[in-house]
This record gives structure tokens, C-alpha cells and sequence, in this order.
């Protein structure tokens, strides 16, 4: 590995302060560390955000508030999470491997970076890396997303879609919002998916309330480890459903669940999983009964 | 970087370089080499410990990050990993055996957890361990076996 300090404080504030100055936050570094490794991400100090005291799963009334450098197993395994928000468990029982969701966390998850092939080359500094050229859109995308755009890399995680349909908000160490807006384009100036400010950081994940029924589908090329190609989740308050789909676009995608491919026309190599879209939107919402 | 680690139930005292992987550190500084690397990218599972009771990827776990911690590796001899290797011979859970001391700690954690897995169980646990040699009906036989045992 290429060297690199580590810091683990105990203080929220001393970890910001070391986040400003330049330093990655990490949570379980599955995702983080290729990328130092690689010399992708030019950091030379993380920042283990797992002794600040943010890992723990609360249920109160109606809602649960996950810590977060909660495990993503430890989402999986929770009783309470499998038993009111099924389509949350599914997602975090789809995460990579055993091993990756005994590591990884919920903040690290929500925050990981694209997968593109071309982004993760060590000698290759495309467009999200600040770069001229969307080395995607010239050379092979088969597995990128359906939206056209100057970046047609697609967000992976799996516990944001989960959590999107669940109307979840985010903590960090300065605010509160939906998740939904923690996640933004891409622009010329900002070549970054999410909003945080230098030295900002997730605390924790908050779903208000328990959904009448939930669930997340997936199809990868294997059963584990591979990442999903499309992820749907669907949840249903009531006569209300809400889909959100990843696999599809830079970020994770709300869908009209009456017509999910709406405003996802694909692109030449990729349009092939509309019809993926299509068919996992269609088994999703009957799993939620609508 | 001074690390404190109890391996295997032996206490370690040990001077590492902050970026360096648990993996390496066993490997190297403690020629425990029964823990395997092979992708060293998080994609195969042949350098699995356990970390306070955990299945982890050693090869993207930090030294540093684990002081205080207890590491399990293939080097060590609890019943449960004796019962185990016994099983795996006798159902010829591996060919090669590169993959083998990554599947014996994940077998370790599963059946720590959940003494009786079912099949499905099993098979879900120890998806995060590839086999080249494709020895996978051996080694889930082996797992359900050690489990009958325990
Ligand atoms: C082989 C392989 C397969 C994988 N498969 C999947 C998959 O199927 N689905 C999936 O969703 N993921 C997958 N992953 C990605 C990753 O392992 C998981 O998403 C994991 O949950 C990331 O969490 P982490 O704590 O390890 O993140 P880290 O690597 O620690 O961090 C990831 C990013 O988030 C930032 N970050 C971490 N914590 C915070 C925080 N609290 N606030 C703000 N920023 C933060 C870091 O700076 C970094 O940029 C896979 C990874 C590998 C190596
Ligand atoms: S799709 Fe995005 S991440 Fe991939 S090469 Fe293009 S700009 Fe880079
Ligand atoms: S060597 Fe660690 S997962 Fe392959
Ligand atoms: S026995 Fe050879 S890789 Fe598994």
C-alpha cells in the first residue's frame, strides 16, 4: 500500500478539523482504500470516524435512527429493521460479501464513489476526476447508466435506494436533510455526487416511520459480490408507493412507479437495461402489493 | 505506530507503519503467512480473520486500526477450528487449499453465530470466499458436517 497517516480521535470536532485540513474520512475503508491505494483520491491522512461513539441502531415509535459507522451486517442482522423495514434488510444482506458488510458502514456505503472502470485507473483522470473526457461515453459503458449526461456513471449503493423510498433523512455534523439532496450532478466546477463541505461528515441515517410494506430487487451477474447492474426498492404507505432505483444514473433514482423507464432513455451500450428496470420495477411493486 | 493485538489469544506488541494492512503485518513482521492474499482489492476472501468475532477482509483492514483488538487466524486451535479442519479433510473441502484457511475462519464465524446453520445459511455465509478450485459441494458438505459434530 501506498503510505498514508491514520487517525482515529474520539472527538467529532477534532475529526472535522482533520477532515478540513485535508484528511479522507473513513469508515471501513472497503471502498477507500483501493481508491489511496491506486492514488485516485490524493489524500495522505484518514480520518476512522468508528471511535466517535456513532454506531447503533435505535428504534423509537415508529421510526429508527442508525449510527453512522453502523455496520451494514449489523443493519442486516437487526430484528427489529428485518421485521419493519424488510426492503432495508434485503439491501443491506445485498451488499458485496459476509466479509465487506461486517466491514463496511452505513455512512461509508451512502458516501462510496462510482465504480466506472475508467474512474478507478490508476492512470487515467477522466472527467469526475477533473479531467477533459468521459473516457465511458468513447469506450465501452456497457454496465454505466440510461441518463445522457457529462458523466453516465452509475450510483451503487444499495442501502440508498432502500432508504430513499423510506423518506430517510441524513445527519451530518452541521445539518439535517432528506437524503434525497445529499446527493446532487456532478458540474464542471464540482466534480463530486454529494453535497458535503469540507470537514462535514454523516452521524446518522433517521427513517420517520415504518412503511405497510417494503422490499429491494436486485439483479448482478453473480448472487454475491457483484454489484448490483439494477437495484429497485419500492415501499408502500397506504395506497402510496415510492420506487427508487441505482444502477440507473449518477445518483440514486426516484421512478414514477407507474412508468420507472420515464426520463431514462439509455444510451447505445447501456439501453439493454431498461428492460432490467422494467421487469425488477414490475416484481417490486407486486412484492409491495400495489 | 505502537499496536497492541491479542492473536490468536497471545498478546502482541507491535510497531507499524500506519498504511499498512492487518495482512501484511501477520504475513510479514509475524510470518503467520496461513492468512492468504490474493486479490488484495476486497474480491475474494482468501485473507478472511476474524476481528473481535467478526469475518473480515484483511487485506483492506488496517494494523493500525485494530489495536486493542483480538484477531483469529488459521494459526490458532480452538475446538470449533479443529472440528472444522477435520471436516474439510473429510469432505474434501478444498484441492489446492489457497482458498482454505479464508474458508475455515468464515466457517468459524458462521458457526459461532448460528451453531446449526441450515443449507441456505451456509451457503450465504461462505459466499464471501472464492474457490478456484471449485471445491464449494465439499466445503458446504464440510460446514454442515462440523456443525452436526459440535
Ligand atoms: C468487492 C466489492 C464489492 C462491493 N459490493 C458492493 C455492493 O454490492 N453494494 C454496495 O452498496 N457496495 C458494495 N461495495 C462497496 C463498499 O464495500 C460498501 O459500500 C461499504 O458499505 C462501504 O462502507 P465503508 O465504511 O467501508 O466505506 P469507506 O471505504 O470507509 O468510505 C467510502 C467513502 O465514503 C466516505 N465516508 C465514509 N464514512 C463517511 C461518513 N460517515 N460521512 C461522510 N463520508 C464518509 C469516505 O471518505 C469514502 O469516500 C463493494 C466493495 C467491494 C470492494
Ligand atoms: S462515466 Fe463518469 S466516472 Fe466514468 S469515465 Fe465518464 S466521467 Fe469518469
Ligand atoms: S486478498 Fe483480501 S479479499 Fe482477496
Ligand atoms: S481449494 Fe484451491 S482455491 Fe479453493
Amino acid at each position: 500500500m501506498r503510505a498514508f497517516g491514520y487517525a482515529r480521535p474520539a472527538d467529532a470536532g477534532e475529526a472535522a478539523a482533520l477532515l478540513r485540513a485535508g484528511a479522507r474520512a473513513m469508515g471501513g475503508g472497503t471502498d477507500l482504500l483501493t481508491q489511496l491505494d491506486r492514488g485516485i483520491l490524493p489524500a495522505d491522512e484518514v480520518v476512522d470516524l468508528r471511535a466517535l461513539g456513532l454506531s447503533g441502531i435505535e428504534h423509537d415509535g415508529g421510526g429508527v435512527r442508525i449510527g453512522a459507522t453502523t455496520s451494514v451486517a449489523d443493519v442486516e442482522r437487526d430484528a427489529g429493521i428485518g421485521e419493519r423495514f424488510p426492503g432495508l434488510r434485503q439491501a443491506a444482506g445485498a451488499v458485496g460479501s459476509p466479509q465487506l458488510r461486517e466491514m463496511g458502514t452505513v455512512g461509508g456505503n451512502l458516501c462510496q464513489q462510482v465504480r466506472c472502470w475508467y474512474f478507478r485507473h490508476p492512470d487515467l483522470q477522466c472527467w469526475l476526476r477533473g479531467g477533459e473526457t468521459c473516457y465511458a461515453q468513447i469506450g465501452d459503458h456497457r454496465k454505466h447508466g440510461l441518463e445522457p449526461g457529462d458523466c453516465i456513471s452509475v450510483a451503487p449503493s444499495d442501502l440508498a435506494a432502500a432508504l430513499l423510498v423510506l423518506d430517510a433523512e441524513v445527519e451530518t455534523t452541521g445539518r439535517r436533510m432528506p437524503l434525497a439532496d445529499l446527493y446532487r450532478k456532478a458540474t464542471a466546477e464540482r466534480r463530486s455526487t454529494l453535497v458535503l463541505e469540507p470537514g462535514e461528515f454523516l452521524t446518522a441515517v433517521e427513517v420517520p416511520r415504518a412503511p405497510d410494506a417494503s422490499t429491494y430487487v436486485i439483479a448482478g451477474e453473480r448472487a454475491a459480490w457483484s454489484f448490483a447492474l439494477v437495484g429497485v426498492a419500492a415501499a408502500r404507505f397506504g395506497d402510496d408507493v415510492r420506487m427508487a432505483a441505482i444502477g440507473v444514473s449518477n445518483l440514486p433514482r426516484p421512478l414514477d412507479p407507474d412508468d420507472p423507464a420515464a426520463g431514462l432513455p439509455g444510451l447505445e451500450m447501456t439501453r439493454w437495461k431498461r428492460r432490467l428496470l422494467e421487469t425488477l420495477a414490475s416484481d417490486a411493486r407486486a412484492a409491495v402489493g400495489r | 505506530m505502537q499496536v497492541r493485538l491479542t492473536i490468536n489469544g497471545q498478546p502482541h506488541e507491535l510497531d507499524v507503519a500506519p498504511h499498512r494492512s492487518l495482512a501484511d503485518v501477520l504475513r510479514t513482521d509475524l510470518a503467520m503467512t496461513g492468512t492468504k492474499v490474493a486479490c488484495a482489492e476486497g474480491t475474494c476472501g482468501s485473507c478472511t480473520v476474524l476481528l473481535d468475532g467478526r469475518a473480515v477482509l484483511s487485506c483492506l483492514t488496517f494494523a493500525s486500526a485494530c489495536d486493542s483488538s483480538k484477531v483469529a487466524t488459521v494459526e490458532g486451535s480452538t475446538p470449533l477450528l479443529e472440528r472444522l479442519r477435520d471436516a474439510f479433510t473429510a469432505h474434501d473441502g478444498f484441492q489446492c487449499g489457497f482458498c482454505t484457511p479464508g474458508q475455515l475462519m468464515s466457517a468459524v464465524a458462521l458457526l459461532q453465530r448460528t451453531p446449526r446453520p441450515s443449507r441456505a445459511e451456509i451457503r450465504t455465509a461462505m459466499a464471501g470466499n472464492l474457490c478456484r478450485c471449485g471445491a464449494y459441494e465439499g466445503i458446504e458438505q464440510a460446514v454442515a458436517a462440523a456443525a452436526e459434530a459440535g
